[in-house]
């Protein structure tokens, strides 16, 4: 136990010190309370952490120091803007777009709204075409236009509350006097307007538009004018940044509340905006948790516990650190291949353990956060069978004994890590559900059934892989009959579950959309796994199939899965909408293209040997 | 071994299904990617449902069907002749029953289900199902009581209806389509009537979504000399209209109705929006049923279907209008309905049954480690 305790304190260190390091050039505040201010994002209220963390990861691909970022956005947007924070991977899109190559590949919003303003008819022809045409090149430039827009919606969304960059002076008229020789905002001078209108037009009426014959006091009227009125037209559609709750469970941003009667909050605001300039620590600090504690404990529908548990989940990522426990047991493991002791052996199942909780925690927070069962995304079906497969490679490494669990287990948990921070690169992670699916009992029954069969089809595929392996190292012989029997067992279980869980998804039809069966992708998928499965153990039993070809049938089971999983999505046709992804089709084929060139490599020698006698 | 022998050893072994699944498999995966280029509705009728699947219009092939009564005939014969009825063995003839009950279920179904959906609007009463699929073309009498109803697929162009001695006028198609693809007409005739004045028709290709093909009809009514060329579109509301002999008769084109024993009136339709998105979270439709003299209400939700007489509505979407939300609900006739939950029911109990025997088998000792079937 002990060695456990020290493993995971190195992994809190190893961790924390990430999570705490951020941009020098950013200014340092305190932001527990900032960070876990509620805000209401795609459908979900979520810590104000999550919001900086998703925007920074859709704009630039990083998420690291994103909460201090999104205080510069808000809070100094001028400065922001020249912060180079929007992506451009394709170089076509930089000779486009006349931008020079770097190495981090960022552009300041600044450089990019620029230069996309000269392009526009051409991003109005891309719009207007079919988008099933758009070339890679189109997708890519309307995807960056898109994050522009956001980062432009962003980066307005306290202009009402920050200062302005006009400063009147004191020769101005009476109404003017309690708002000369100090720093304005838009929101100050809401009450002053219809006079500044007026004023103006009087100036006009007497001068004309020609701003030279002005006073000084005069042209610093029509800068003012002007300013307004340019915050006017390009912010009021600022709505992203919606963190203002009302009382009728709506969400506003600053924006929008000025025209609505719930703009209380907005003092807490524009104290923090004026901490902020003033470099005033203590007040912002007072003023973050007086505006944490006046929106958690006025706003019925919001859980603080809840965005409290995500500000923990984001700050210690458990499938973070359950991916480094599994790198750990994994280095453990291969240095035991050169000079093996027992200190190896704990060190590695030592590491499976810790990743098995760490998974367990960061699945029961994911609960707890979005109050429903655990898998609904492909991202969160993936998150599962790695449970699954870890739980199942520590009982079977207690019972047995045997090295080759923790081989096993480990190699495992490190793919579907890997495959699950590919598919959680862009947007949330916590989604909300569309209506078919948001019902609890389906969730939990056929959902997570038809995830343990992919997690067994993962296990019996990697255990055939490991026992045609280790029977080729030894010249090719029969296959060692105990793994066969694992795999066997492994292969039973993963029918079991294929086919409860495709059964239950099918009653599950039947109750929403009217049918059993619809020979959508998604069924049929979970149906090719059911029948191959079949299709092998069958052929088992009866004897058509040998043992080396039973292996090999289930070696391949992964390409099967890998179809089943991931490729049905690819088709983007059916009723399994929410799982629809455009990617990963080059990144399939070569998975199946090495699955299969495997196969092939294990199975040519034994139809050699075997044909003398055929 | 006799040929009766050897189909009987055939039919009870486990030959066919190694034989069979292979080209099952085969056909899931060619028709799940077909749908993609095709739509699910075509790849459906190719290739799981048709008993022959035709390559190129040349070679016919044996269809998904074929392979499925296969699998059943091998499946019953097994049960019957072969698996030892035993306790050990209980799991797997489990099992095999929920299979047998599952493929049944199907067969049921596709002979003998129907579907179809209703679109109200709030207030709006209804006992007429529109199918998703098949079109008709209707002629009505004047107070639009059908006369006769003619299958939209069987109509083709460039020849004559066969219509009944009753309707004293002919009726020649001159373009019929599933799909169609409206044109300026630059032909036009005295003859041309209403929309046809402006518009001809021309066969497009088909939606991948059978649902979005727009079907449509240009044909010559002759009566007393008289030549009258109409337009009709699928769900046109104004019907191409033609008097004679004192009688007044409508053309109509539109989805294939089906009566219903009852009728449905859409009291309120309510959605649930995630906050913040176009994303519905939840959305039901409060009904009355009328049915005689009686009638009551009834919420229909997404997974909470309302099931009445044989029928089974279900929540399946909604349409913006200008005049307010239209409620869609699905509706569903199935005899085969209640197979899947007893062979589900089934095949779990099937499955422990066999995983828990399995566990508790004596464990055989292994010859020299070898495997028998190595």
């Amino acid at each position: 136990m002990p060695r456990f305790f020290i493993l995971l304190s190195a992994l809190y260190l190893f961790f924390t010190i990430p999570a705490q390091a951020q941009d020098q050039d950013i200014v340092q505040l305190d932001t527990s309370y900032i960070a876990r201010l509620p805000i209401l994002h795609e459908g979900r209220i979520k810590p104000l952490d999550s919001f900086a963390r998703i925007q920074l990861r859709t704009f630039s691909g990083k998420e690291s120091g994103a909460l201090a970022w999104l205080i510069e956005t808000l809070f100094d947007p001028v400065r922001a803007e020249t912060r180079p924070v929007l992506k451009i991977i394709n170089p076509e899109i930089l000779t486009i777009l006349h931008l020079e190559r770097r190495k981090n590949k960022l552009y300041s919003y600044k450089e990019i709204s620029e230069v996309l303003r000269t392009k526009q008819k051409m991003i109005l022809s891309i719009v207007g075409a079919d988008e099933a045409d758009w070339s890679v090149q189109q997708r890519e430039l309307i995807t960056l236009q898109k994050n522009a827009i956001s980062l432009q919606n962003l980066l307005g969304s306290l202009t009402l509350i920050l200062p302005l960059s006009t400063t009147l002076p004191d020769s101005l008229p009476a109404p003017f006097k309690p708002y000369t020789r100090r720093t304005l905002s838009f929101i100050e001078t809401l009450e002053l307007q219809d006079i500044l209108q007026a004023t103006l037009k009087d100036i006009i009426a007497e001068k004309d538009h020609n701003i030279e014959t002005y006073t000084p006091a005069e042209q610093a009227l029509a800068h003012l004018s002007f300013t307004l009125s340019l915050l006017q037209e390009t912010r009021r559609n600022s709505d992203v940044f919606k963190v203002i709750p009302t009382d009728n469970g709506g969400w506003l941003s600053p924006w929008e509340s000025l025209s609505a009667s719930e703009n209380t909050q907005l003092k807490y605001w524009q104290d923090l905006s004026a901490a902020y300039y003033g470099s005033d620590m203590k007040t912002w600090d007072d003023t973050a948790r007086n505006l944490y504690i006046h929106v958690t404990s006025n706003t019925a529908q919001i859980r603080p516990k809840a965005l409290n548990a995500e500000y923990y989940y984001n700050l210690y990522p458990p499938f973070f650190i359950s991916f480094i426990a599994c790198l750990i047991g994994m280095t453990a493991l291969i240095t035991s291949l050169f000079r093996s002791n027992a200190l190896q052996m704990a060190a590695a199942s030592t590491a499976l353990l810790g990743s098995f909780i760490c998974q367990l925690c960061g699945i029961a927070l994911r609960i707890f956060i979005l109050d429903r069962p655990p898998v609904s995304t492909l991202y969160e079906t993936i998150l599962f069978a790695s449970l699954i497969t870890t739980l199942y490679a520590l009982i079977a490494y207690r019972r047995d004994k045997k090295i080759l669990w923790l081989w096993l287990g480990l190699s495992l948990a490190i793919f579907l890590h890997i495959l699950g921070f590919s598919h959680n690169l862009n947007g949330d992670s916590f989604v909300m559900l569309i209506a078919v699916l948001n019902t609890n009992f389906w969730l939990t029954t056929h959902v997570l059934c038809i995830t343990a069969g992919y997690a067994f089809c993962a296990l019996t595929s990697i255990l055939a892989h490991y026992t045609l392996i280790k029977s080729r190292w030894n010249g090719g012989g029969i296959p060692d009959n105990t793994l066969f029997k694992s795999t066997l067992t492994a292969a039973l279980l993963a029918l079991f579950f294929a086919t409860i869980g495709t059964v239950l998804g099918g009653i599950w039809a039947d109750q929403s959309w009217g049918r059993f069966w619809g020979w959508d992708p998604k069924e049929n998928g979970a149906l090719l796994i059911v029948l191959w499965l079949i299709w092998i153990i069958h052929g088992r039993i009866s004897g058509q199939m040998k043992q080396h070809a039973v292996l090999c049938g289930f070696s391949y089971l992964s390409v099967i899965l890998a179809l089943s999983w991931f490729g049905v999505n690819l088709l983007g046709v059916g009723l399994h909408a929410y799982g629809f992804m455009d990617s990963a089709l080059w990144s399939l084929g070569l998975f199946i293209g090495i699955e299969s060139v495997f196969v092939i490599a294990v199975t040519l020698p034994f139809l050699k040997r075997i044909t003398p006698h055929a | 071994m006799t040929v009766t022998r050897k189909l009987y050893t055939l039919l009870c072994g486990p030959t066919l299904l190694n034989y069979t699944i292979p080209i099952v498999m085969a056909y899931l995966v060619t028709g799940t990617i077909a749908q993609k280029y095709i739509g699910l509705y075509q790849a459906t009728h190719i290739f799981f449902a048709a008993p022959v699947v035709w390559v190129g219009d040349i070679i016919p092939l044996p269809g998904m069907p074929i392979f499925l009564g296969l699998i059943f005939i091998n499946l019953t014969f097994k049960l019957v002749f072969k698996s030892p009825w035993t306790m050990r063995n209980s799991g797997i003839i489990l099992t095999h029953i929920s299979v047998l009950l599952l493929l049944l279920g199907g067969l049921f179904t596709a002979l003998f289900s129907s579907e179809g959906y209703i679109a109200l609007g709030e207030g709006e009463q209804k006992s007429i199902i529109s199918d998703y699929h098949m079109r008709e073309f209707v002629i009505m009498d004047e107070q639009g009581r059908t006369l006769t109803t003619l299958n939209h697929k069987d109509i083709k162009a460039h020849r004559a209806l066969n219509l009944d001695k009753q309707f004293p006028f002919a009726i020649d198609i001159h373009e019929a389509c599933e799909n169609c693809k409206i044109v300026a007409r630059e032909n036009k005739t005295e003859h041309h009537i209403g929309m046809a004045q402006h518009m001809q028709l021309e066969t497009a290709p088909p939606k991948k979504n059978n649902e979005e093909n727009m079907a449509g009809l240009v044909f010559q009514v002759t009566y007393d000399d008289t030549h009258e060329i109409f337009v009709s579109l699928e769900d046109i509301p104004k019907y191409p209209t033609v008097s004679v002999e004192g009688k007044t008769y409508k053309f109509a084109l539109h989805r294939q109705h089906r009566r219903l024993p009852f009728s449905i009136t859409l009291l309120a339709f309510k959605k649930d929006i995630h906050p913040g998105t176009t994303m519905a979270k939840a959305y039901q439709s409060t009904v009355l049923i009328r049915d005689g003299d009686m009638q009551w209400e009834s919420i229909i939700s997404m997974n909470e279907p309302l099931r009445y007489k044989g029928y089974t509505f279900f929540q399946s979407s909604f349409i913006k209008t200008p005049q307010g939300d239209v409620s869609v609900l699905a509706a569903v006739w199935n005899v085969g309905r209640s197979f899947p939950y007893i062979s589900g029911l089934t095949m779990c109990i099937g499955l422990i049954v066999h995983l828990f025997m399995r566990g508790r088998s004596p464990k055989k000792k292994p010859k020299n480690g070898k495997d028998k079937h190595a």
